[in-house]
């Protein structure tokens, strides 16, 4: 099996993003651009969603992207999916570079504020409008309040779970259970298969 | 911590949320416990599916970017187990779906005098000191480069991140290196050079090489009016001596005279222009 090889630049767009990451860690630069076009949009607004900062969020995207070419050997098709492993990595280097700018104290504080400005749904609202992503915002709905700000704190602010408990004055074994109730909800309003 | 305490941390570590020093912890007990295992992996595709709500396209000139920089990144070798197939019950000592755990522990990952061939099995993390003659990371290399070292990238990604972990314009160094531009080439050689010095203070770093040329830059600092211009200074004993207007704080500030030891670098507000002798006390000063 290891020495069969695929005839070279088939058809890069009817890969799975697996094969794509596979070859990739093979030094084939196609399916790397392949994987770059089907990914950056979600990794630059996941990052960009966390630094907030355009230029930042553009450093932090062309790091995730070169550490993806980088380390894709280290990616294993049998643990899990290619894009979980790709939007952690992404999440991972967002919170690095937020953690670089400001002390966990500020984020806190600032945490406390947001919560205060910004109706806890506004992702659930809608940042996009798109109706591909009715059926996510749906599933927020179905969340219970502090199941929703838990959640979107974590993914879409960057905070851990106890900066969370924090902020929102909840105990820290609340928010670990709401987090993981909260998760098995959306899962399963969502029916992501594994 | 009980066990039911920490099956209930599985939605934390899908949603990236445990702190550093509970994620070993949890990844251990991931190794050996396949129900949090199935769990984490189907919350972490749930979180994927919430990732769609934020999409956001990059500027188009980050692919020709990101394209170019590859070109110089060498790849880390194939993992030696991905040929065994998916037999289950393997796994008890496997590292769990984290992409960047092995990065951030092999040292050889990012040298290019690594000897390792892509086709070989890859050498287990701890056969790294056994080679003596690899490059290792000296006491003096600056710690921009540590930071790089540590991500275990190559010495153009290693720039951006240097870049990042100041804060700005890797896009644009990017962009100016390219050009051959004098100047840039001027900053990377003060970032990439051994034994520079970094300081750090409210989020605004100064980068002093060993022939005392520094780098300057900010996150945060601004001029407050049109009519207003931040100007550095270096003050020695002599007193303060002007180092150059601080234009565009989204890039980095290469200071028109060298940074003795001892010297305190400063940024005042000045009328536009700039002043011959500072007139307002600084907004951000660091002692070297």
């Amino acid at each position: 099996m290891a020495a069969r090889r695929h005839l070279h630049a088939v058809d890069d767009e009817h890969m799975t993003d697996e094969d794509l990451l596979v070859r990739t860690a093979r030094g084939d630069t196609a399916a790397f651009e392949e994987l770059y076009d089907r990914y950056s949009a979600r990794v630059y607004g996941l990052v960009k969603r966390i630094v907030r900062d355009p230029t930042l969020s553009q450093d932090a995207t062309q790091v995730v992207m070169t550490e993806l070419w980088k380390t894709a050997a280290r990616f294993d098709p049998d643990r899990g999916a290619a894009a979980s492993w790709i939007l952690t990595l992404a999440h991972r280097r967002a919170i690095d570079v937020v953690r670089r700018e400001q002390s966990s104290r500020d984020r806190i504080q600032r945490a406390g504020r947001t919560q205060m400005e910004r109706p806890a749904d506004t992702i659930a609202e809608g940042v996009v409008m798109e109706d591909e992503h009715a059926e996510v915002r749906a599933a927020m709905h179905h969340l219970t309040e502090l199941q929703r700000e838990a959640i979107q704190m974590a993914w879409f602010d960057g905070y851990t779970y106890r900066e969370v408990a924090a902020a929102l004055d909840v105990p820290l074994g609340t928010i670990k259970t709401r987090m993981r109730d909260g998760m098995i909800r959306l899962r399963d309003e969502l029916g992501v298969a594994t | 911590m009980t066990s039911a305490d920490i099956h209930s941390l599985a939605g934390a570590y899908a949603l990236d949320a445990l702190p550093a020093d509970e994620v070993d912890d949890f990844e251990a007990h991931l190794a050996q416990c396949r129900a949090c295992r199935q769990e984490v992996a189907s919350f972490e595709a749930t979180t994927v599916r919430l990732s769609e709500l934020v999409e956001e396209s990059p500027p188009a000139s980050m692919k020709t970017d990101v394209m170019a920089m590859i070109t110089s990144v060498r790849q880390d070798p194939p993992l030696a187990v991905s040929d065994h197939g998916d037999a289950d019950g393997s796994d008890a000592d496997d590292t769990v779906s984290d992409p960047t755990a092995e990065a951030a522990s092999d040292p050889t990952a990012d040298t290019t005098a690594d000897t390792v061939t892509p086709t070989t099995t890859a050498a287990p993390a701890g056969a790294a000191t056994v080679t003596g003659s690899a490059p290792q990371t000296r006491d003096a290399t600056s710690r921009g480069m540590t930071l790089a070292n540590r991500l275990g990238l190559g010495l153009a990604a290693a720039l951006m991140v240097v870049a990042g972990a100041l804060g700005l314009w890797a896009t644009s160094l990017n962009g100016q290196l390219q050009e051959r531009d004098d100047r840039a080439q001027q900053v990377a050689a003060v970032l990439a050079a051994d034994g520079a010095q970094t300081i750090q203070v409210d989020g605004t770093t100064l980068v002093i090489a060993p022939d005392q040329q520094a780098v300057l830059a900010t996150a945060g600092l601004t001029a407050p009016g049109d009519d207003e211009v931040m100007q550095v200074w270096v003050i020695d004993e002599r007193g303060p001596v002007s180092a150059g207007l601080f234009v565009d704080p989204s890039s980095p500030k290469l200071l028109d005279v060298p940074v003795t030891d001892g010297a305190t670098v400063g940024i005042t507000i000045e009328p536009a222009g700039g002043s011959e002798q500072p007139t307002s006390d600084p907004i951000w000063a660091a002692e070297v």
